[in-house]
C-alpha cells in the first residue's frame, strides 16, 4: 500500500471510530437497569468491541483491504450481538425487567410501545430492538473503522520496512488499538457516560465527535506516517 | 466553658499542599532521559534506569488524578486506557527510525511526540467539546508523555540495547495494558472522600514497581540470551522497591483511616 494512501487511511479510520461510539449503547447506570444500554462506560464498550473486530481482521490481513475490513467489522458486530442478547437475557431473567427505551414512545421497528414498561424513576432497561440495531451499526462501523487504521499501517510498514510479516502484523494491531483507543475516549466525553445510540438527542453533538476525531486522528497518523517512512 | 473545635482547612489550603502534576512530570521527563542513557551505556545498569523509570508513573498517576476529580464523564479506566494509547502508539511507531530498537534520540522523540498528540487531544476536548476541567490539556499530556517514557524504558530493558527479537514483539500488549492498568489504578483504588494526592502517589510508586516486577519476568524468561542480566536486575529492584513502598503506603494508609479492623479468619488478630 502506497505509505500516503495508508496514512489517510489510519485517518479515516479513526475519524469512523469516533462516530461509531455515538450508536453504540451504552451507560453507566444500566448497571442497575437504570438505563437503556449495555452496562459500561461508552468508551470501553466501544474499545472492546474494536479489540474483537481486530482480532478478526488479523486472521484475514493477507486477503486484502476490503475483506480485511468486512471481517473486522462482522468480528466486532457479533462480539456486541453477543454482549447484548446475554445483557438483555440477563435483563428479562434475571432482574425482570423489558427490554425499553426512554427516547421514544414507540419503537420505530417494532412499533411496540415502551413507557408502559418501563420502572418509575429509571430511563429504561436493556437494549430495545432499535437500540440494537443502532449497537450493531455501531459496531460494524467501529469494525471496519479500526481494521481500516490495522489493515494501512501493516500495508505502510510492509511497504516500507523489511520486517518479517508476524512482527507487521503484532505492531500493526497495537497500533491500531493505540488509534481506536485514542478515538474512542474523545466522544465520551461528548456523550458523557451514557448513550442510548442513534435515537439519542446526543447524536446532535456527532459534529463536535468528528472534529475531534479528525484533529487527534491527523496528529495521530501524520506521526505514524514521519516515524515509519519519512526519519 | 465551651471547646470549639478547630475548622477544617479550607479546599484552597488542602490543594495548595498538593505538589503541581507539572512538577511530577519535568522530574519524570529529566529522570526518564538519564535512565534511557544509562541504558544505552550498559544494558547491564537496567536497575538504576528502572528506578528512574518509576516517576513517570507517579506523574501519569497524578494527571489521571486531577482529570478524573473533576468527574470526566468517561471512566477512570479511559482515560487510563487513552493516556498510554497515545504513549504506547508513539513508542510502537518510534521502533522503525533506527535499524536498532531506538537510538539515541529516541528519548526526545517520544516525549515530544507523545506530549503534542496529548495536548492537542486535550486542547480539542477543552476548546472544541467544552469539557470544564481546569489544565485539562496539560493533564492530558502529563498522563501521555509519561506512559511514553515509561514504556520507551521498558522496552529497552527487555530488548537489552536495542537487540530486536520477534520475541519482544509479542510483549508489546502485556506492556501496553500494564502500563495502563499501573496509571489508572493508583486513583481509581484511593478515590474517595478522603482520598488524597501523597497516598495516591505512594499507591502509583507501589504499583509502578510491581508492574516492572513483571516486566523483569517477563524478561527473564524471554529467550534472548541478552536481556537475561538486565532483566534480573529490573525484577531484583523491583522487588526491593516494592517492598518499600508498600510499607510507606501501609503506614499512611493507617494514618488516613479511622480504624482498621481484622475481619478474616483466624478472628481477633491484631493488625
Amino acid at each position: 500500500m502506497d505509505p500516503i494512501a495508508a496514512m489517510i487511511g489510519i485517518i479515516i479510520g479513526g475519524v469512523i471510530v469516533g462516530i461509531c461510539v455515538h450508536f453504540i449503547p451504552a451507560s453507566a447506570v444500566g448497571a442497575m437497569s437504570a438505563s437503556t444500554g449495555i452496562a459500561t462506560g461508552p468508551s470501553m464498550l466501544s474499545a472492546g468491541c474494536g479489540l474483537a473486530g481486530l482480532y478478526a481482521a488479523g486472521y484475514s490481513i493477507k486477503l486484502g483491504l476490503p475483506i480485511t475490513v468486512a471481517s473486522g467489522a462482522l468480528g466486532s458486530a457479533l462480539m456486541i450481538i453477543c454482549t447484548m442478547l446475554l445483557a438483555n437475557a440477563i435483563c428479562a431473567f434475571g432482574t425482570g425487567v423489558a427490554p425499553v427505551a426512554g427516547t421514544y414512545d414507540k419503537d420505530p421497528i417494532t412499533g411496540w410501545r415502551q413507557k408502559p414498561f418501563m420502572s418509575p424513576g429509571t430511563d429504561g432497561h436493556s437494549m430495545p430492538t432499535t437500540t440494537a440495531l443502532s449497537g450493531i451499526i455501531g459496531a460494524l462501523l467501529g469494525g471496519a473503522g479500526g481494521s481500516l487504521v490495522f489493515a494501512s499501517t501493516y500495508g505502510m510498514l510492509t511497504e516500507v520496512t523489511a520486517i518479517a510479516t508476524a512482527t507487521a502484523i503484532t505492531i500493526a494491531g497495537m497500533v491500531a488499538a493505540g488509534v481506536f483507543l485514542v478515538n474512542c475516549v474523545l466522544p465520551a466525553y461528548v456523550l458523557v457516560g451514557k448513550t442510548e445510540g442513534m435515537t439519542d438527542p446526543k447524536m446532535k453533538k456527532l459534529p463536535k465527535t468528528l472534529i475531534s476525531c479528525i484533529v487527534a486522528s491527523v496528529f495521530t497518523g501524520v506521526f505514524i506516517y514521519a516515524a515509519v517512512v519519512v526519519i | 466553658m465551651t471547646t470549639q473545635a478547630p475548622e477544617p482547612p479550607a479546599a484552597e489550603e488542602v490543594e495548595a499542599k498538593e505538589i503541581p502534576n507539572i512538577k511530577l512530570y519535568i522530574v519524570a521527563v529529566i529522570t526518564g532521559i538519564i535512565g534511557y542513557y544509562i541504558l544505552l551505556a550498559n544494558p547491564n545498569l537496567a536497575f538504576i534506569s528502572v528506578i528512574l523509570a518509576w516517576p513517570a508513573i507517579v506523574a501519569g498517576a497524578g494527571g489521571v488524578e486531577h482529570l478524573c476529580r473533576y468527574g470526566l464523564g468517561t471512566g477512570t479506566s479511559s482515560i487510563g486506557y487513552w493516556g498510554t494509547a497515545v504513549g504506547a502508539t508513539v513508542v510502537f511507531a518510534t521502533i522503525f527510525m533506527s535499524s536498532q530498537i531506538f537510538n539515541l534520540y529516541s528519548p526526545f522523540i517520544v516525549i515530544i511526540a507523545g506530549t503534542i498528540i496529548g495536548y492537542v487531544v486535550g486542547l480539542c476536548a477543552e476548546r472544541i467539546i467544552k469539557m470544564k476541567i481546569p489544565e485539562q490539556a496539560q493533564q492530558s499530556f502529563i498522563i501521555t508523555g509519561s506512559s511514553a517514557i515509561f514504556i520507551l524504558i521498558v522496552l529497552e530493558v527487555l530488548s537489552s540495547g536495542g537487540v530486536a527479537a520477534t520475541e519482544l514483539y509479542y510483549t508489546f500488549p502485556v506492556i501496553y495494558i500494564g502500563t495502563a492498568l499501573v496509571i489508572l489504578h493508583p486513583y481509581n483504588g484511593s478515590l474517595g472522600a478522603g482520598e488524597n494526592q501523597k497516598r495516591t502517589l505512594l499507591l502509583a510508586c507501589c504499583e509502578a514497581s510491581l508492574i516492572t516486577t513483571l516486566f523483569g519476568i517477563i524478561g527473564v524468561l524471554l529467550p534472548n540470551t541478552t536481556s537475561f542480566i538486565p532483566a534480573l536486575g529490573m525484577l531484583v529492584i523491583s522487588l526491593i522497591g516494592f517492598a518499600v513502598f508498600v510499607r510507606i503506603w501501609w503506614k499512611k494508609v493507617k494514618e488516613d483511616t479511622y480504624e482498621i479492623v481484622w475481619t478474616g479468619y483466624p478472628a481477633g488478630v491484631p493488625h
